[in-house]
Order: structure tokens, then sequence, then C-alpha cells
């Protein structure tokens, strides 16, 4: 489905990604994990095309297609949505205005307002309220919304339960395992390492610049040495 | 620029909307009976000059680019009419399309060359590209007429008293100010909102951020371009001062004015504008002056324009 092979990026001269490859297949929930500056916002805006950074090396393939080198929009067009850092949502447009943005009410296939609005109740609550005015906690149910009205095929989540509290982050991460139920392809950046061990089947480890370990989350689990070394959290 | 913004995007109940919005039209409607045919003509000025303000409004308001070249799209339309009428001898209903596809061809080649900018760039790019247009149109006297303009009688006789046209120029301004309402409240439109909070950002989701900036500043002159074949019908004259810098100013004025990012603000803004320029120059020749303190008194005191201000006020005494 999502295969990134060897992947350098830059921001101007500075070597980012230093030959990232990792595969996210149908369905499939995959957390990216890592400490602060070890290249997975790079990562993850590289995959979606965005600037900076700029790929100079390494390749990108989306159901076998090469989408490296495409435009946002074209990528975003192939079914693959975003959930970009820090939610970046828009203070003056409403929840509703926010999914109307990307998708007719007319439209009545996929993920539809009434839709979103049934599997985050909390957001047809808030529909008329502005980005503005949402609590944390439904800006990232609003931004992981405006994502799946998309009707993507793969999401890029970073670091979605950021700045949230424990039982939002719990919230959330109920509502990304219901999604990967339905045969969504996540691919998760977290910081949070227990969040992403509970949601995910498979997990990789970057540091500077490069995936250093992979594996499912079961064998994570068993050997926490590896989280020990990597992202020096104590089993 | 944005805290204005956020707050004049503030919106009432669409009840309380909908109320307002058929009391005015009912009050323009009753208005002409009785006023005299002076006065008749004042209210049709403004209701072309709110529409042509709204088209601004779209760009500056919701996209966020504020275009100082709307005056050179307006006026293109207006040529166009008047010379293909009183000239070529043209029937109207086609002379009016073809002006509103030569305003709107005017208003592509802008945005191919403006879109790429922001802040004062695109101010400049846009009124360096008017400046182009109104010299043209004082150069090219052959087809233009040149400084002496084109006169022309081009309005048909069945509406060719002041009530009649004002009625025309009324169901015209409605259903233009309609699909103005509906266009940025379409999820097209909500998009161009989301562009001017945060370009990078509607990147990012990935949206072609250009090609919707084209498509928001074709639409925005298609608008001034009917806008202007209305005018070519108010004024049956047409010269180089209509498609000047001091008409797109004019135009970005009452949007300010009225209160930018409301759209109907426009409407308020060309209310305001042409009510003082026809009234008070007429007791005294220094009306610039007093436009010109009313423009500072807006800028100081109410920033977000009339109806910006009103929704302010109004939000917080809900708060």
């Amino acid at each position: 489905m999502l295969e990134v092979k060897d992947l350098h990026s830059y921001y101007g001269d500075a070597h980012v990604l230093h030959g990232a490859t990792l595969e996210v297949n149908k369905g499939e929930i995959v957390a990216l994990l890592g400490r602060n500056g070890m290249g997975k916002t790079t990562l993850i805006r590289s995959i979606m095309g965005l600037t900076p950074p700029t790929v100079r090396a390494g390749e990108v393939k989306w159901n076998g297609e090469t989408i490296s080198g495409l435009k946002p929009h074209e990528i975003a067009s192939r079914r693959i949505a975003i959930v970009p850092q820090g939610r970046r949502l828009f203070s003056s447009l409403t929840v509703t205005e926010h999914l109307t943005m990307l998708k007719s009410p007319r439209v009545k296939e996929g993920w539809t307002i009434e839709r979103i609005f049934d599997a985050f109740k909390r957001l047809g609550e808030r529909r008329n309220h502005r980005g503005s005015q949402l609590s944390g906690g439904e800006r990232g149910m609003l931004a992981v919304a405006r994502a799946l009205i998309q009707d993507p095929d793969l999401i890029l989540m970073d670091e979605p339960s950021e700045g949230l509290a424990p039982v939002m982050v719990q919230r959330l991460e109920e509502v990304i395992i219901d999604l990967g139920k339905t045969g969504l392809g996540i691919l998760l950046v977290e910081q949070n390492l227990y969040s992403a061990l509970d949601a995910a089947s498979r997990v990789y480890i970057m540091e500077t610049g490069k995936v250093v370990h992979s594996g499912t989350t079961a064998a994570l689990k068993a050997d926490m040495s590896v989280v020990e070394k990597f992202l020096g959290v104590h089993g | 620029m944005s805290s204005v913004l956020s707050s004049a995007v503030r919106r009432s109940s669409p009840r309380a909307t909908f109320a307002w919005l058929a009391g005015t039209l009912a009050l323009l409607a009753i208005l002409p009976a009785y006023l005299p045919t002076y006065h008749v003509s004042v209210l049709t000025q403004i209701l072309i000059f709110g529409v042509f303000a709204m088209s601004i409004d779209i760009l500056a308001g919701y996209a966020g680019r504020t275009s100082l070249g709307h005056g050179a799209i307006f006026g293109t339309a207006t040529y166009v009419v008047l010379y293909f009428v009183s000239t070529s001898g043209m029937p109207l209903y086609f002379a009016i399309p073809l002006a509103v596809l030569a305003a709107t061809l005017v208003a592509a080649v802008f945005a191919v060359l403006a879109i790429r900018t922001t802040g004062v760039y695109f101010l400049l790019l846009t009124l360096a590209l008017g400046m182009i247009v109104w010299g043209i149109c004082l150069r090219w006297s052959v087809v233009t007429g040149g400084e002496n303009g084109i006169r022309g009688d081009v309005r048909p006789a069945v509406i060719g008293d002041s009530r009649s046209f004002y009625y025309v120029t009324l169901i015209c301004c409605t259903a233009l100010t309609y699909a103005m309402v509906r266009f940025i409240n379409s999820p097209f439109g909500l998009t161009l909102s989301g562009i001017r909070d945060s370009a990078g950002r509607m990147r990012s989701l990935g949206y072609d951020v250009s090609m919707h900036l084209f498509i928001g500043f074709v639409m925005s002159g298609f608008f001034a371009g009917l806008a202007g074949a209305l005018y070519a019908m108010f004024n049956n004259f047409v010269s180089p001062s209509t498609v000047a810098l001091t008409q797109s100013v004019t135009g970005l004025l009452m949007a300010i004015v009225g209160g930018v990012g409301t759209l109907f603000g426009a409407l308020i803004g060309s209310f305001v504008m042409i009510t003082l320029e026809n009234f008070v120059s007429y007791y005294t020749q220094r009306w610039p002056t007093v436009l010109g303190l009313v423009f500072i008194f807006t800028m100081i005191f109410a920033p977000a324009g009339v109806l910006g201000t009103i929704r302010a006020l109004r939000a917080r005494r809900g708060n």
C-alpha cells in the first residue's frame, strides 16, 4: 500500500532524513516512534509532498505508483489524508464549515457530515463553534474528522494526542482503533508510547533521520530494552 | 488585520439575517415611490457600486487578497457595452454577456500574474495591471475614444426612465448578492477563507492554493464585470476615469467602511460613500475632505467597518 524507500530529505543544506524506509499495509495501524527532532514530522511531510523539506533521494510509492515529486493536492487526491501536527484548524471557521469545505453536504457517500457527527458526538454538539472556541480534545477530534471526511484509504497522523488531557488521549486512542477496524490504513506518529502501542499492530522507531527498529507491537512489548535504548523510556 | 477579520466574520442567526434582508429589500422596493428622480438615481448608483464593492470583498475579505485592479475589470465591462452598442450597433443582450466575458478574461489575466504574491506585492501588482488597462483606454483612442471616452444611449427605451431602471438594477443586485452569498458559503468559498487564514495550512491539507485563488479572483472579476455592465446602462458614458485607480480605491474603501469580510457591509459602504459624495457636495466643494475624515474615523474607531463592528458588539453582548 504505502512504501517509503530510502528517503533522504533536507531543510536547506541540513540533511534530516538519512534513508528512511517503512511500509504501511491496507487496514493496518503502524506507529512511528522517536524522540523529538528525530525526523518523524519531516518524514510525514515528505510523504505528503509538503515543502520544506525537499526530498532529494529515495521514493514514496502508493499502491504501486510513485508519488514522490507530486504536489500535495495531487497526493491528497489519491486518498491520502493528513492530521497535521498542532491540528492546524482555522480559527474563523465553524466546525461545520471545516467539514463542508472538504465535502459538500449534498454528497451522501462515504464519510458524510452526519456520519462524522454521529461518530464524534461532541463535535455535533459544537457544530456552530469556531475553531478558536474549541477545547484541545475537540480540536483533536475535528482534525481527525477533517481527514476522515476526505474518505481516505490512508491517514498520516502527526502526534494527534499532543497536548491532550489523559482522558482525551484515551478517547482518541479508541477512535483510532475503531478506524483501523474499518479497513483504513493509519501511520501514527506519536511521542505517547503507551497510546501508540495500544493502537498499532506494528512499530517503527526513528533515530537521527533513520528507521532503527521495526517489528510488531507484541514483540516490542515483550522486549522493552529497544524502547529503553532508543526512546529512553524505562519499561 | 486578521483579528479584525475574525471578529468581522461573526455572523448573525440565519433567521435574523433573513428578517434584516427582507426588511431592507422591502424598503428598497417602496422607496422610489416617495423619492424624486435624482434620489432614485443615487440609489441605483449605490446598488451598482454595492455589487462592485462586494466583488472586491470576495477577494479582500474572504481570500485575504486586496486588489487595486478591480476598477479596471469593472470599467472593461463598461467600455465593452458602450463600444459595441453605440459604435457597432450590437444589441444590448449580446453586448452585456460579451462585456462580462471580457471583464472575466481581464480578471483571469490579472489572476495568473498576481495569485502567487501576497500582501503589499499583490496590492502593487494589481495596481500596476490596472494602470496598464487605464493606459490602453487612454491611448487606444480609435476604439476607446481616448480622453473623450464613449457616449451612447445604451439603455433600452423600456427601462429608459430612472424608476424602471432602478427596479431592474434592484432585481439584478439582489440576484447577484444571492449568488455571491452562495459562492462564499459553498465548499469552494470556504476554502478561500481557509487560504486567507493560512495558505500553508491549506496546502498541508492537500489543496491547490494557487488554483483556488485563481478561480476566486476570476469569480470576483465576473461579479465586478456584471456591475460594470450595469454601470454602462446607468451612466451611458465611459472614459478612462472609469478604469482608473480611483475607481478601484473607491470600491475598496466601500468594502472597508462597510466591513471587510462581511459581504453585505460592502452595500452599506456603498450607501455611506455615495450618499456622502452626493449630499455633502451639495453643501460644500470640500466633500472629499469629509469622505477622508469618515474613512479615518472608521479606521480608528471601527476598524472592522460598520457591519463588522455591529456584529462584534452583538457578539460581545451575547457573551
